[in-house]
């Protein structure tokens, strides 16, 4: 068996983006897929060892929370499984699909709470390639993220904004990112501890 | 942890690579919002696949076909034999197996306690809450009773049962107790109110620090802003003169209960003299938080203590931190109106909205005051006090009426500048304190407590009923 010769695939790297998928053939996925399929149940964990840790941090750059995109990527594969037999192969890899779900299950939260129907009809209009890349493009995640964080960053407080970006996304040093504020390196700690409290009040937008 | 501990275990967990899991103890907020914008640094999610697989009930990885083999059935009922024909359910499901005999007994009890047993009683329950309006001496709004119980006439006083109840007091049932906490919170928050407009005083005498140290909101955070966006030293000698007699209507002897709640406040004076200023600028440009025009003070005292280097530097941060509800007035244009001095410069939609909410306003809660007219030498900012002093004549004799006009005013402010002081009367009928006193330091606005302003509020928080 597949799952007994080959363990699931590690969990990618981390990297400055928002979100790492190794590189899986599309036969290799379609013959887990046709297993899972038959109710292999040993097949699932390749499937979550590929594509489990995208999912979470799509989830969870669209949700901002941990625990919620954790619900979001129980509930994303749950469904996924349990309408698996529904799914038809096509050219394009199954991540696609199982992201689908995931942002759904996002939007649904956003709907619950009413929160910003703007948002959720976004996600809902968002365009799935059609022939696509036959494997999870990381740009995509990435410009949706930086989209959203940009828009976020821009109702924080300037200098709030301002320390988020000298140090998570142009990863600065300290040293550099205190000179640019004019600050010593203990109130640039407080400020950037304080910054991230309050993106987490305006995001998502 | 502190903040202080927490910011720096960050910025070395951060500082490493942010490799496994970041240090315990830091704030899940602040986790949330840096997993926001870096989704990669999160660590992995706490999801087993067994979970997921677990909670799967449909398709072919089931959860339950597994265990189908193992799952004894359910032994069908004689009266209705198994079928496999899906037509044959809609029958059987109406079928009554015990017959219609049940069912006529059944009707036949009901109608028996319907009936025989209208003027029993039923248990006590939330739905059976005691009417209290048949005990003497109750009070319509209990409320008031749970911020100063009174003794409830013999009569109806129940002897105490409960251990350490007071006699004279009832015991609330199970049902009533939440509700009467609940109550009873904001009542004591209502009085809390009048407290918190003392601890205005302090505000202006002691600038409030946060817990941890970091922050110092209001007096020496407010301070620090005059200095950090070019604002001046823009602060407390704005509002000692709030109490000048030149303004200040003659008191109502109706408003004599104030003083029974608050003590007389220092005088304003010495509550000047008091102030300090975090800091000051003497070349910093006239200006407020978002440059509209302010006052500058040459009266700015010296820090009653001296904040280390970063601590100063975190006021000043704090002084910085825009609050997105606030960023619509300044704090300068805030105490210039409130000092009654220097009228904000709205801007002209504002203008025209401001004057008719201004009529709006006037109608709604001074048609039927005795305020006095407006007296066209005054200062803008006194109509505040005008305002709220014929609102608190008012409520003298019409409590229910004075609150609801109020209520209707803070809808409908009249003008921006007056709004921040509407809001923080807002707050003390909502009995909310310590809103009150946040809303009143974050907009800067130091009333001094022998202030026509503080008197009214004061009297009104002491005279309206509670919502």
């Amino acid at each position: 068996m597949l799952a007994l010769s080959r363990p699931p695939e590690p969990m990618p790297a981390r990297s400055p983006g928002p979100s790492t998928t190794p590189t899986v053939p599309l036969d290799e996925e379609r013959a887990v897929v046709a297993r899972l399929q038959d109710g292999d149940r040993a097949a699932f964990a390749i499937l979550y060892g590929w594509y489990g840790d995208a999912i979470y941090r799509t989830a969870l750059s669209r949700l901002g929370r941990r625990v919620l995109a954790e619900d979001v990527l129980r509930d994303t594969f749950r469904k996924a499984l349990e309408s698996i037999d529904t799914y038809e192969v096509r050219d394009r890899s199954i991540y696609w699909w199982l992201r689908r779900i995931a942002i759904n299950l996002a939007m649904d939260h956003h709907r619950r709470l009413a929160r910003d129907r703007d948002l959720a009809d976004r996600l809902h209009a968002e365009p799935t390639p059609a022939g696509g890349p036959p494997h999870p493009d990381r740009g995509v995640e990435q410009e949706e993220t930086a989209r959203d964080v940009g828009v976020s960053l821009s109702r924080l407080n300037p200098r709030y904004a301002k320390v988020l970006r000298l140090r998570l996304l142009e990863e600065r040093p300290r040293e550099e990112c205190a000179a640019l504020l004019e600050v010593s390196l203990g109130t640039l700690d407080v400020l950037f501890h304080r910054a991230c409290k309050a993106f987490r009040k305006v995001y998502p937008p | 942890m502190n903040e202080h501990e927490q910011a720096e275990a960050l910025a070395r967990w951060l500082d490493e690579g942010a490799r496994g899991d970041p240090p315990p103890g830091i704030d899940p907020e602040v986790l949330d919002g840096l997993y926001a914008v870096r989704p990669d640094l999160a660590p992995p999610a706490r999801v087993r696949v067994d979970d997921i697989l677990a909670s799967v009930h449909e398709g072919p990885l089931s959860a339950e076909d597994d265990a189908a083999d193992n799952v004894v059935a359910f032994p069908v009922s004689p009266m209705r034999p198994a079928t496999d024909d899906p037509d044959d359910d809609a029958p059987d499901r109406t079928a009554r197996p015990w017959g219609p005999a049940a069912g006529v007994l059944i009707a036949m009890a009901a109608a028996f306690l319907v009936v025989l047993m209208p003027g029993r009683e039923a248990p006590t329950s939330t739905l059976d809450a005691p009417d209290l309006s048949a005990v003497p001496g109750h009070l319509p709004d209990r409320e008031a009773e749970a911020v100063a119980p009174r003794p409830v006439p013999e009569a109806s006083t129940p002897p105490a049962s409960a251990e350490g109840m007071p006699a004279g007091e009832r015991p609330l049932s199970p049902s009533e107790a939440p509700a009467a906490e609940a109550k009873a919170e904001k009542a004591r928050g209502i009085a809390d109110a009048a407290a918190a407009l003392e601890a205005l005083g302090s505000i202006e005498a002691q600038p409030p620090r946060d817990d941890d140290g970091a922050s110092a909101r209001g007096g020496a955070g407010l301070g620090a802003a005059g200095a950090g966006y070019g604002g001046g030293a823009v602060g407390r000698a704005t509002v000692s003169s709030y109490g000048a007699a030149a303004r200040s209507p003659t008191p109502d002897p109706e408003a004599e209960p104030v003083d029974e709640i608050a003590p007389p406040a220092p005088p304003p004076a010495a509550a000047s003299q008091a102030t300090p200023e975090a800091s000051s600028s003497d070349d910093a440009p006239v200006g407020g938080l978002i440059g509209t025009p302010t006052r500058q003070t040459t009266a700015a005292a010296p820090p009653a203590v001296a904040l280390p280097d970063q601590d100063a530097e975190l006021a000043e941060e704090d002084a910085m931190e825009e609050e997105p509800e606030v960023t619509a007035i300044t704090a300068g244009s805030v105490r210039a109106v409130m000092a009654g001095s220097v009228r904000a410069a709205p801007s002209p939609q504002a203008e025209g909205r401001a004057a008719s909410r201004t009529r709006a306003a006037k109608r709604a809660s001074l048609a039927d005051a005795e305020a006095p007219a407006a007296q066209p030498s005054q200062p803008t900012g006194s109509a505040v006090d005008e305002a709220l002093a014929a609102a608190t004549r008012r409520a003298t004799s019409d409590p229910v009426g004075a609150a609801r006009s109020l209520r209707a005013w803070i809808a409908d402010p009249p003008a921006d500048g007056q709004r921040v002081a509407l809001a923080a009367a807002r707050h003390a009928i909502d009995g909310a304190a310590p809103d009150l006193a946040r809303t009143l330091a974050q907009e800067g606005i130091a009333l001094d407590p022998s202030s026509p302003t503080a008197t009214a509020l004061r009297t009104l928080i002491a005279s309206l009923p509670t919502p």
